[in-house]
Protein backbone atom coordinates (compact mmCIF):
# COMPACT_ATOMS: atom_id res chain seq x y z
CA UNK A 1 0.00 0.00 0.00
CA UNK A 2 1.04 3.69 -0.52
CA UNK A 3 -0.22 6.59 -0.47
CA UNK A 4 0.93 10.34 -2.09
CA UNK A 5 -0.01 13.17 -0.11
CA UNK A 6 -0.33 16.73 -0.36
CA UNK A 7 -0.25 18.61 3.11
CA UNK A 8 -1.49 21.63 1.28
CA UNK A 9 -3.36 20.89 -1.76
CA UNK A 10 -3.92 24.05 -3.50
CA UNK A 11 -7.35 24.86 -5.54
CA UNK A 12 -5.82 24.50 -9.08
CA UNK A 13 -4.26 27.86 -10.34
CA UNK A 14 -5.22 30.09 -7.08
CA UNK A 15 -1.53 30.28 -6.95
CA UNK A 16 0.65 30.97 -9.78
CA UNK A 17 3.58 29.99 -10.84
CA UNK A 18 3.30 26.89 -8.02
CA UNK A 19 5.44 27.44 -5.11
CA UNK A 20 7.78 24.90 -6.06
CA UNK A 21 7.84 21.43 -3.23
CA UNK A 22 9.92 18.99 -1.99
CA UNK A 23 9.20 15.06 -1.81
CA UNK A 24 9.92 13.31 1.35
CA UNK A 25 10.30 9.64 0.76
CA UNK A 26 9.13 7.83 4.50
CA UNK A 27 9.96 4.26 4.18
CA UNK A 28 8.87 1.83 7.04
CA UNK A 29 6.92 -1.64 6.64
CA UNK A 30 5.35 -0.24 10.63
CA UNK A 31 2.16 2.02 9.83
CA UNK A 32 2.62 3.51 13.45
CA UNK A 33 5.56 4.59 12.73
CA UNK A 34 4.71 6.23 8.95
CA UNK A 35 1.43 7.87 10.81
CA UNK A 36 3.80 9.43 13.49
CA UNK A 37 6.41 10.83 11.10
CA UNK A 38 3.52 12.06 8.70
CA UNK A 39 2.01 13.94 11.61
CA UNK A 40 5.23 14.85 12.54
CA UNK A 41 6.17 16.46 8.96
CA UNK A 42 2.60 17.65 7.74
CA UNK A 43 3.13 21.33 9.26
CA UNK A 44 6.37 21.71 6.87
CA UNK A 45 3.52 21.84 3.71
CA UNK A 46 5.73 19.78 1.92
CA UNK A 47 4.82 16.58 -0.38
CA UNK A 48 4.90 13.30 1.59
CA UNK A 49 5.17 9.76 0.16
CA UNK A 50 4.78 6.93 1.64
CA UNK A 51 6.27 3.50 1.13
CA UNK A 52 5.44 0.32 3.03
CA UNK A 53 8.72 -1.78 1.97
CA UNK A 54 11.99 -1.50 0.20
CA UNK A 55 10.44 -2.29 -2.84
CA UNK A 56 8.10 0.00 -3.20
CA UNK A 57 10.51 2.88 -1.98
CA UNK A 58 12.35 1.84 -4.72
CA UNK A 59 9.66 1.98 -7.74
CA UNK A 60 8.82 5.88 -6.08
CA UNK A 61 12.57 6.63 -6.48
CA UNK A 62 12.43 5.29 -9.93
CA UNK A 63 10.58 8.22 -11.23
CA UNK A 64 10.77 10.76 -8.74
CA UNK A 65 13.16 13.17 -7.01
CA UNK A 66 13.26 13.87 -3.46
CA UNK A 67 14.60 16.05 -0.96
CA UNK A 68 15.08 13.30 1.56
CA UNK A 69 14.41 9.74 2.45
CA UNK A 70 13.45 8.42 5.57
CA UNK A 71 14.24 4.85 5.96
CA UNK A 72 13.28 2.58 8.33
CA UNK A 73 16.23 0.03 9.35
CA UNK A 74 14.86 -3.08 10.10
CA UNK A 75 11.60 -4.10 7.28
CA UNK A 76 11.18 -7.99 6.23
CA UNK A 77 12.66 -9.30 2.64
CA UNK A 78 15.01 -6.25 1.51
CA UNK A 79 16.22 -4.03 4.66
CA UNK A 80 17.22 -0.05 5.02
CA UNK A 81 20.69 -0.96 4.28
CA UNK A 82 19.99 -2.97 0.68
CA UNK A 83 17.52 -0.23 -0.14
CA UNK A 84 20.49 2.13 0.87
CA UNK A 85 23.15 -0.12 -1.04
CA UNK A 86 20.63 0.67 -4.60
CA UNK A 87 20.04 4.41 -3.87
CA UNK A 88 23.51 4.91 -3.90
CA UNK A 89 24.33 3.04 -6.65
CA UNK A 90 22.04 4.76 -9.01
CA UNK A 91 23.25 7.54 -10.63
CA UNK A 92 20.05 9.26 -10.52
CA UNK A 93 19.57 8.95 -6.67
CA UNK A 94 22.96 8.61 -5.50
CA UNK A 95 22.51 12.65 -4.10
CA UNK A 96 19.56 12.42 -2.23
CA UNK A 97 20.55 12.72 1.60
CA UNK A 98 19.14 8.92 3.64
CA UNK A 99 18.23 9.39 7.17
CA UNK A 100 17.84 5.61 8.97
CA UNK A 101 14.88 5.97 11.47
CA UNK A 102 15.43 2.90 13.53
CA UNK A 103 14.59 1.60 17.28
CA UNK A 104 17.01 -0.93 17.85
CA UNK A 105 20.74 -1.26 17.66
CA UNK A 106 21.73 1.76 19.56
CA UNK A 107 25.30 0.24 19.54
CA UNK A 108 28.26 1.86 17.41
CA UNK A 109 28.60 -1.14 15.22
CA UNK A 110 24.94 -0.36 13.98
CA UNK A 111 25.67 2.90 13.49
CA UNK A 112 28.94 2.54 11.67
CA UNK A 113 27.36 0.48 9.36
CA UNK A 114 24.26 2.95 8.60
CA UNK A 115 26.67 5.53 7.94
CA UNK A 116 28.93 3.41 5.77
CA UNK A 117 25.22 2.22 3.69
CA UNK A 118 25.11 6.17 2.80
CA UNK A 119 22.71 7.60 5.68
CA UNK A 120 23.71 11.60 6.62
CA UNK A 121 22.09 11.33 9.38
CA UNK A 122 19.65 8.64 12.40
CA UNK A 123 16.80 9.62 14.27
CA UNK A 124 15.92 6.75 17.01
CA UNK A 125 11.98 5.22 17.69
CA UNK A 126 9.81 6.50 19.15
CA UNK A 127 10.50 9.86 16.98
CA UNK A 128 10.95 13.03 18.55
CA UNK A 129 8.68 15.49 16.07
CA UNK A 130 10.59 18.72 17.07
CA UNK A 131 14.24 16.79 16.25
CA UNK A 132 12.49 14.95 13.09
CA UNK A 133 10.74 17.91 12.00
CA UNK A 134 13.80 20.17 12.23
CA UNK A 135 16.29 17.11 10.30
CA UNK A 136 14.11 17.07 7.56
CA UNK A 137 13.67 20.95 7.36
CA UNK A 138 17.05 21.42 6.86
CA UNK A 139 17.41 19.17 4.07
CA UNK A 140 13.97 20.71 2.42
CA UNK A 141 15.76 23.90 2.39
CA UNK A 142 18.74 22.71 0.87
CA UNK A 143 16.94 20.69 -1.53
CA UNK A 144 14.64 23.87 -2.55
CA UNK A 145 17.66 25.71 -3.10
CA UNK A 146 19.48 24.01 -5.20
CA UNK A 147 16.21 23.59 -7.54
CA UNK A 148 15.97 27.41 -7.21
CA UNK A 149 19.90 27.88 -8.42
CA UNK A 150 19.07 24.89 -11.44
CA UNK A 151 16.18 26.89 -12.09
CA UNK A 152 17.72 29.97 -12.36
CA UNK A 153 20.67 28.59 -13.98
CA UNK A 154 18.53 26.99 -16.80
CA UNK A 155 16.04 30.28 -16.96
CA UNK A 156 19.99 31.83 -17.60
CA UNK A 157 20.48 29.47 -20.10
CA UNK A 158 17.10 29.35 -21.74
CA UNK A 159 17.20 33.56 -22.11
CA UNK A 160 20.19 33.68 -23.77
CA UNK A 161 19.31 30.55 -25.84
CA UNK A 162 16.47 33.10 -26.85
CA UNK A 163 18.63 35.58 -27.22
CA UNK A 164 21.07 34.14 -29.81
CA UNK A 165 17.79 32.65 -31.52
CA UNK A 166 16.07 36.10 -31.93
CA UNK A 167 19.64 37.74 -33.00
CA UNK A 168 20.00 35.28 -35.75
CA UNK A 169 16.26 35.50 -36.41
CA UNK A 170 17.06 39.32 -37.22
CA UNK A 171 20.44 38.61 -38.70
CA UNK A 172 19.00 36.31 -41.41
CA UNK A 173 15.81 38.88 -41.60
CA UNK A 174 18.03 41.13 -42.55
CA UNK A 175 19.46 39.00 -44.82
CA UNK A 176 16.45 38.30 -47.03
CA UNK A 177 15.57 41.53 -47.20
CA UNK A 178 18.76 42.55 -48.05
CA UNK A 179 18.60 39.88 -51.17
CA UNK A 180 14.71 40.87 -51.56
CA UNK A 181 16.41 44.67 -51.95
CA UNK A 182 18.99 43.58 -54.42
CA UNK A 183 16.71 41.44 -56.53
CA UNK A 184 14.35 44.35 -56.66
CA UNK A 185 17.01 46.63 -57.89
CA UNK A 186 17.70 44.07 -60.74
CA UNK A 187 14.34 43.50 -61.38
CA UNK A 188 13.82 47.45 -61.69
CA UNK A 189 17.37 47.81 -63.89
CA UNK A 190 16.37 45.07 -66.22
CA UNK A 191 12.62 46.50 -66.90
CA UNK A 192 14.52 49.70 -67.00
CA UNK A 193 16.79 47.84 -69.65
CA UNK A 194 14.04 46.27 -71.56
CA UNK A 195 12.01 49.60 -71.65
CA UNK A 196 15.38 50.98 -73.12
CA UNK A 197 15.74 48.34 -75.72
CA UNK A 198 11.86 48.69 -76.64
CA UNK A 199 12.41 52.20 -77.13
CA UNK A 200 15.30 51.95 -79.52
CA UNK A 201 13.86 49.18 -81.50
CA UNK A 202 10.73 50.88 -82.18
CA UNK A 203 13.04 53.84 -83.00
CA UNK A 204 14.81 51.88 -85.57
CA UNK A 205 11.82 50.26 -86.91
CA UNK A 206 9.99 53.39 -88.36
CA UNK A 207 13.41 54.90 -89.02
CA UNK A 208 14.42 51.67 -91.44
CA UNK A 209 10.58 52.24 -92.78
CA UNK A 210 11.23 55.90 -93.26
CA UNK A 211 14.46 54.95 -95.38
CA UNK A 212 12.51 52.18 -97.04
CA UNK A 213 9.47 55.27 -98.54
CA UNK A 214 12.03 57.69 -99.47
CA UNK A 215 14.10 54.40 -101.52
CA UNK A 216 10.58 53.74 -103.06
CA UNK A 217 9.76 57.31 -103.50
CA UNK A 218 13.65 58.04 -105.07
CA UNK A 219 13.46 54.78 -106.98
CA UNK A 220 9.89 55.61 -108.64
CA UNK A 221 11.44 59.10 -109.52
CA UNK A 222 14.03 57.87 -111.34
CA UNK A 223 12.41 54.78 -112.79
CA UNK A 224 8.77 55.22 -113.69
CA UNK A 225 8.30 51.97 -115.59
CA UNK A 226 6.47 49.42 -113.04
CA UNK A 227 8.49 46.37 -114.01
CA UNK A 228 11.86 47.98 -114.16
CA UNK A 229 11.07 49.92 -110.85
CA UNK A 230 10.29 46.81 -108.89
CA UNK A 231 13.01 45.28 -109.95
CA UNK A 232 15.35 48.27 -109.11
CA UNK A 233 13.66 48.62 -105.87
CA UNK A 234 13.32 44.97 -104.63
CA UNK A 235 17.06 44.60 -105.26
CA UNK A 236 18.17 47.57 -103.17
CA UNK A 237 15.71 46.69 -99.98
CA UNK A 238 17.49 43.18 -100.56
CA UNK A 239 21.04 44.98 -100.70
CA UNK A 240 19.66 46.39 -97.30
CA UNK A 241 18.49 43.24 -96.13
CA UNK A 242 21.42 41.59 -95.88
CA UNK A 243 23.66 44.12 -94.55
CA UNK A 244 21.23 44.05 -91.83
CA UNK A 245 21.49 40.40 -91.23
CA UNK A 246 25.77 40.90 -91.42
CA UNK A 247 24.81 43.64 -88.48
CA UNK A 248 22.34 41.32 -86.24
CA UNK A 249 24.59 38.63 -86.31
CA UNK A 250 27.52 40.67 -85.62
CA UNK A 251 24.79 41.96 -82.45
CA UNK A 252 24.99 45.39 -83.93
CA UNK A 253 28.69 45.51 -83.17
CA UNK A 254 31.80 46.62 -85.22
CA UNK A 255 31.50 44.45 -88.88
CA UNK A 256 34.54 43.56 -91.40
CA UNK A 257 34.76 46.10 -94.71
CA UNK A 258 35.63 42.75 -96.25
CA UNK A 259 32.21 41.15 -94.71
CA UNK A 260 30.11 44.35 -95.82
CA UNK A 261 31.64 44.02 -99.80
CA UNK A 262 31.00 39.87 -99.45
CA UNK A 263 27.52 40.29 -98.33
CA UNK A 264 26.62 43.21 -100.87
CA UNK A 265 28.78 41.82 -104.13
CA UNK A 266 28.19 37.67 -102.90
CA UNK A 267 26.42 37.33 -105.98
CA UNK A 268 29.37 38.38 -108.09
CA UNK A 269 31.88 36.60 -105.73
CA UNK A 270 30.48 33.27 -105.86
CA UNK A 271 29.94 33.44 -109.28
CA UNK A 272 33.81 34.01 -110.68
CA UNK A 273 35.87 34.74 -107.69
CA UNK A 274 38.30 36.62 -109.93
CA UNK A 275 36.22 39.08 -111.42
CA UNK A 276 35.80 40.73 -108.29
CA UNK A 277 39.14 40.98 -106.03
CA UNK A 278 38.87 42.31 -102.56
CA UNK A 279 42.25 44.05 -101.05
CA UNK A 280 42.76 45.21 -97.58
CA UNK A 281 44.01 45.30 -93.88
CA UNK A 282 40.94 44.15 -91.63
CA UNK A 283 38.81 46.92 -90.24
CA UNK A 284 36.43 46.86 -88.46
CA UNK A 285 33.44 49.37 -89.33
CA UNK A 286 30.40 50.60 -86.98
CA UNK A 287 26.38 49.69 -88.25
CA UNK A 288 26.13 52.98 -89.76
CA UNK A 289 29.20 53.43 -91.74
CA UNK A 290 27.88 49.46 -92.23
CA UNK A 291 24.59 50.41 -93.83
CA UNK A 292 26.58 53.21 -96.08
CA UNK A 293 28.44 51.13 -97.44
CA UNK A 294 26.69 48.28 -98.38
CA UNK A 295 24.33 50.77 -100.16
CA UNK A 296 27.59 52.29 -102.25
CA UNK A 297 28.60 48.80 -103.09
CA UNK A 298 25.63 47.56 -104.32
CA UNK A 299 24.65 50.93 -106.37
CA UNK A 300 28.26 50.86 -107.90
CA UNK A 301 27.68 46.85 -108.49
CA UNK A 302 24.41 47.27 -110.59
CA UNK A 303 25.96 49.83 -112.57
CA UNK A 304 28.89 47.75 -112.94
CA UNK A 305 26.48 44.94 -114.53
CA UNK A 306 24.46 47.35 -116.38
CA UNK A 307 26.87 49.52 -118.26
CA UNK A 308 30.19 48.46 -116.75
CA UNK A 309 33.50 46.06 -116.48
CA UNK A 310 30.29 43.48 -115.02
CA UNK A 311 28.48 43.64 -118.12
CA UNK A 312 31.29 42.11 -120.26
CA UNK A 313 32.80 38.32 -119.87
CA UNK A 314 35.75 39.23 -118.83
CA UNK A 315 36.12 42.68 -116.86
CA UNK A 316 36.97 42.65 -113.80
CA UNK A 317 36.15 45.00 -110.28
CA UNK A 318 39.28 45.38 -107.49
CA UNK A 319 38.21 46.84 -104.66
CA UNK A 320 40.60 48.43 -102.11
CA UNK A 321 41.35 49.43 -98.83
CA UNK A 322 43.63 50.92 -96.21
CA UNK A 323 43.83 53.04 -93.35
CA UNK A 324 45.96 56.15 -92.90
CA UNK A 325 47.48 57.38 -89.16
CA UNK A 326 45.55 59.79 -89.16
CA UNK A 327 42.33 57.15 -89.26
CA UNK A 328 40.96 58.33 -92.38
CA UNK A 329 39.81 55.45 -94.72
CA UNK A 330 40.81 55.24 -98.46
CA UNK A 331 38.65 52.95 -100.63
CA UNK A 332 38.67 52.31 -104.28
CA UNK A 333 36.37 50.66 -106.69
CA UNK A 334 38.73 50.24 -109.82
CA UNK A 335 36.22 48.58 -112.92
CA UNK A 336 38.90 47.17 -115.55
CA UNK A 337 38.36 45.58 -118.68
CA UNK A 338 34.72 46.60 -119.51
CA UNK A 339 33.42 49.09 -121.86
CA UNK A 340 34.85 52.13 -121.86
CA UNK A 341 31.97 54.76 -120.27
CA UNK A 342 31.09 58.09 -120.10
CA UNK A 343 29.50 60.28 -117.65
CA UNK A 344 25.83 60.25 -117.93
CA UNK A 345 23.77 63.09 -119.49
CA UNK A 346 21.88 63.26 -116.49
CA UNK A 347 23.18 62.21 -112.70
CA UNK A 348 20.76 58.78 -111.88
CA UNK A 349 19.52 58.06 -108.75
CA UNK A 350 21.82 55.24 -108.14
CA UNK A 351 25.26 57.82 -108.25
CA UNK A 352 23.84 60.46 -106.41
CA UNK A 353 22.49 58.09 -103.49
CA UNK A 354 26.53 57.10 -103.78
CA UNK A 355 28.22 60.54 -103.14
CA UNK A 356 25.19 61.28 -100.51
CA UNK A 357 25.97 58.27 -98.82
CA UNK A 358 29.80 59.25 -98.55
CA UNK A 359 29.29 62.89 -98.02
CA UNK A 360 26.06 63.07 -95.91
CA UNK A 361 26.01 59.63 -94.50
CA UNK A 362 29.91 59.07 -93.67
CA UNK A 363 31.28 62.75 -93.52
CA UNK A 364 34.12 62.24 -96.12
CA UNK A 365 34.26 62.76 -99.96
CA UNK A 366 33.84 60.73 -103.23
CA UNK A 367 35.28 61.32 -107.08
CA UNK A 368 33.56 59.30 -109.76
CA UNK A 369 35.68 59.22 -112.65
CA UNK A 370 34.09 57.23 -115.51
CA UNK A 371 37.19 56.30 -117.89
CA UNK A 372 38.21 53.12 -120.03
CA UNK A 373 37.47 49.93 -119.04
CA UNK A 374 34.79 51.11 -116.68
CA UNK A 375 34.62 53.26 -113.67
CA UNK A 376 37.07 54.20 -110.97
CA UNK A 377 35.34 55.52 -107.58
CA UNK A 378 38.05 57.36 -105.20
CA UNK A 379 36.03 57.17 -101.60
CA UNK A 380 37.61 58.39 -98.31
CA UNK A 381 36.31 58.67 -94.84
CA UNK A 382 37.07 59.81 -91.24
CA UNK A 383 36.79 56.11 -89.17
CA UNK A 384 35.58 58.35 -86.59
CA UNK A 385 32.09 59.99 -88.01
CA UNK A 386 32.59 62.71 -85.66
CA UNK A 387 35.60 64.44 -87.62
CA UNK A 388 34.79 65.25 -90.91
CA UNK A 389 37.55 63.91 -93.55
CA UNK A 390 38.07 67.73 -94.15
CA UNK A 391 38.90 68.57 -90.61
CA UNK A 392 41.19 65.14 -90.69
CA UNK A 393 43.06 66.82 -93.96
CA UNK A 394 42.97 70.15 -92.15
CA UNK A 395 44.96 68.80 -89.05
CA UNK A 396 47.30 67.23 -90.97
CA UNK A 397 47.73 70.21 -93.30
CA UNK A 398 48.16 72.45 -90.23
CA UNK B 1 4.71 83.81 -102.10
CA UNK B 2 5.32 81.01 -99.68
CA UNK B 3 6.04 78.33 -102.24
CA UNK B 4 10.17 80.54 -102.72
CA UNK B 5 10.48 79.80 -98.70
CA UNK B 6 13.65 78.47 -97.82
CA UNK B 7 13.72 75.47 -95.63
CA UNK B 8 16.32 74.30 -93.51
CA UNK B 9 16.65 70.54 -93.68
CA UNK B 10 18.60 68.75 -90.92
CA UNK B 11 18.63 64.76 -91.21
CA UNK B 12 21.99 62.80 -90.94
CA UNK B 13 20.49 59.89 -92.96
CA UNK B 14 21.50 59.95 -96.36
CA UNK B 15 18.64 58.70 -98.15
CA UNK B 16 16.11 60.31 -96.04
CA UNK B 17 17.91 63.65 -96.36
CA UNK B 18 17.74 63.11 -100.38
CA UNK B 19 13.76 62.37 -100.36
CA UNK B 20 13.28 65.50 -97.71
CA UNK B 21 14.84 67.47 -100.09
CA UNK B 22 13.26 66.24 -103.52
CA UNK B 23 9.79 66.48 -101.62
CA UNK B 24 10.32 70.35 -100.39
CA UNK B 25 12.21 71.32 -103.95
CA UNK B 26 9.07 69.22 -106.26
CA UNK B 27 6.70 71.63 -104.05
CA UNK B 28 8.30 74.80 -104.79
CA UNK B 29 10.82 75.53 -102.01
CA UNK B 30 14.24 75.74 -101.55
CA UNK B 31 16.41 73.84 -99.44
CA UNK B 32 18.94 74.66 -97.39
CA UNK B 33 21.37 71.94 -96.45
CA UNK B 34 20.29 69.12 -96.09
CA UNK B 35 23.00 69.45 -93.19
CA UNK B 36 24.21 65.78 -91.05
CA UNK B 37 24.82 67.66 -88.17
CA UNK B 38 23.88 70.19 -85.32
CA UNK B 39 27.56 71.74 -86.02
CA UNK B 40 26.64 71.88 -90.08
CA UNK B 41 22.95 73.56 -89.29
CA UNK B 42 24.54 76.46 -87.28
CA UNK B 43 27.12 77.03 -90.05
CA UNK B 44 24.52 76.92 -92.61
CA UNK B 45 22.02 79.32 -90.44
CA UNK B 46 24.72 82.20 -90.31
CA UNK B 47 24.85 82.45 -93.80
CA UNK B 48 21.38 82.23 -95.29
CA UNK B 49 18.54 82.66 -92.54
CA UNK B 50 15.52 80.02 -93.28
CA UNK B 51 11.97 81.15 -93.25
CA UNK B 52 11.52 77.40 -91.44
CA UNK B 53 13.45 74.75 -90.60
CA UNK B 54 12.80 70.83 -90.40
CA UNK B 55 15.14 69.04 -87.97
CA UNK B 56 15.77 65.31 -87.02
CA UNK B 57 15.57 64.69 -83.68
CA UNK B 58 18.18 62.00 -83.40
CA UNK B 59 21.62 63.44 -84.76
CA UNK B 60 23.77 60.12 -84.62
CA UNK B 61 25.06 60.30 -80.94
CA UNK B 62 23.73 63.86 -80.72
CA UNK B 63 20.03 65.67 -81.40
CA UNK B 64 18.92 68.59 -83.04
CA UNK B 65 17.46 70.64 -79.52
CA UNK B 66 20.78 73.32 -80.05
CA UNK B 67 19.92 74.08 -83.41
CA UNK B 68 16.16 73.97 -82.53
CA UNK B 69 17.17 77.00 -79.21
CA UNK B 70 18.84 78.93 -81.67
CA UNK B 71 16.33 79.24 -84.43
CA UNK B 72 13.31 79.77 -81.35
CA UNK B 73 15.33 82.64 -80.55
CA UNK B 74 15.67 84.47 -83.96
CA UNK B 75 11.52 83.76 -84.02
CA UNK B 76 12.55 80.56 -87.06
CA UNK B 77 9.49 78.19 -86.77
CA UNK B 78 10.82 74.83 -86.12
CA UNK B 79 9.01 71.62 -87.38
CA UNK B 80 10.58 68.31 -85.27
CA UNK B 81 10.83 65.03 -87.00
CA UNK B 82 11.00 62.08 -85.23
CA UNK B 83 10.14 57.84 -85.23
CA UNK B 84 9.75 58.95 -81.01
CA UNK B 85 6.83 60.49 -79.61
CA UNK B 86 6.41 63.41 -78.29
CA UNK B 87 7.06 62.88 -74.62
CA UNK B 88 10.49 62.35 -75.46
CA UNK B 89 10.91 65.83 -76.50
CA UNK B 90 12.46 68.52 -73.53
CA UNK B 91 9.66 70.63 -72.35
CA UNK B 92 10.84 73.68 -73.97
CA UNK B 93 9.88 72.10 -77.47
CA UNK B 94 7.20 69.50 -76.47
CA UNK B 95 4.43 72.15 -77.96
CA UNK B 96 6.48 72.38 -81.17
CA UNK B 97 4.98 70.36 -84.22
CA UNK B 98 5.92 67.20 -84.83
CA UNK B 99 6.21 65.01 -88.12
CA UNK B 100 6.29 61.48 -87.06
CA UNK B 101 8.60 59.06 -88.83
CA UNK B 102 8.02 57.24 -91.79
CA UNK B 103 6.02 60.48 -92.77
CA UNK B 104 3.56 60.97 -95.58
CA UNK B 105 4.91 63.50 -98.18
CA UNK B 106 1.24 65.02 -97.49
CA UNK B 107 2.00 65.67 -93.99
CA UNK B 108 5.09 66.85 -93.87
CA UNK B 109 4.40 69.29 -97.10
CA UNK B 110 1.37 70.64 -95.01
CA UNK B 111 3.37 71.10 -91.40
CA UNK B 112 5.27 73.41 -93.60
CA UNK B 113 2.69 75.47 -94.85
CA UNK B 114 1.37 75.63 -91.92
CA UNK B 115 4.73 76.76 -89.89
CA UNK B 116 5.02 79.52 -93.04
CA UNK B 117 1.36 80.67 -92.83
CA UNK B 118 1.99 81.16 -88.78
CA UNK B 119 5.23 83.16 -89.69
CA UNK B 120 3.85 85.29 -92.22
CA UNK B 121 0.95 85.98 -89.77
CA UNK B 122 3.08 86.85 -87.22
CA UNK B 123 5.33 89.07 -89.23
CA UNK B 124 2.39 91.14 -90.99
CA UNK B 125 0.78 91.91 -87.05
CA UNK B 126 4.36 93.17 -85.99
Amino acid sequence: MSQTVSSDDPPPASRQPATPKAKVLIVDDDERTTMAVWSALEQLGQTLVVANSGEEALQHLLHDDFAVILLDVNMPNMDGYEVAGYVRARKRTRHIPIVFLTALYRDDTHLLQAYSAGAVDMVFKPVDPLILRSKVQVFVDLYLKQAEISREAELRHRLQEENFRVRAEKLSTEQALRRSQEHQEAMAKAEAHQRTLIEELNHRVKNMLTVVNAMARQTLASTPEPELFSEKFIRRIDALGRTHALLSREQWGMVQMADIARESLGHYLVEDKTRVVLEGPPLALDPKTAVALGIVFHELATNAVKHGALSNISGTVTVSWAVSEDQAVALQWQENGGPDVSPPSRAGFGSRLVKLELTHELNGEVELIYGRGGLSVTMGFPLCGDTSLAELKQGIAQ
Amino acid sequence: MTNSARILVVEDEALIAMDLQALLEDAGYRVLGPANSSAAALALIDVDAPDVALLDVNLGRSDAFGVANVLTERNTPVIFLTGHTAHKLPPAHRHRPLVSKPYLPQVLLEAVACALGKREAASSQA
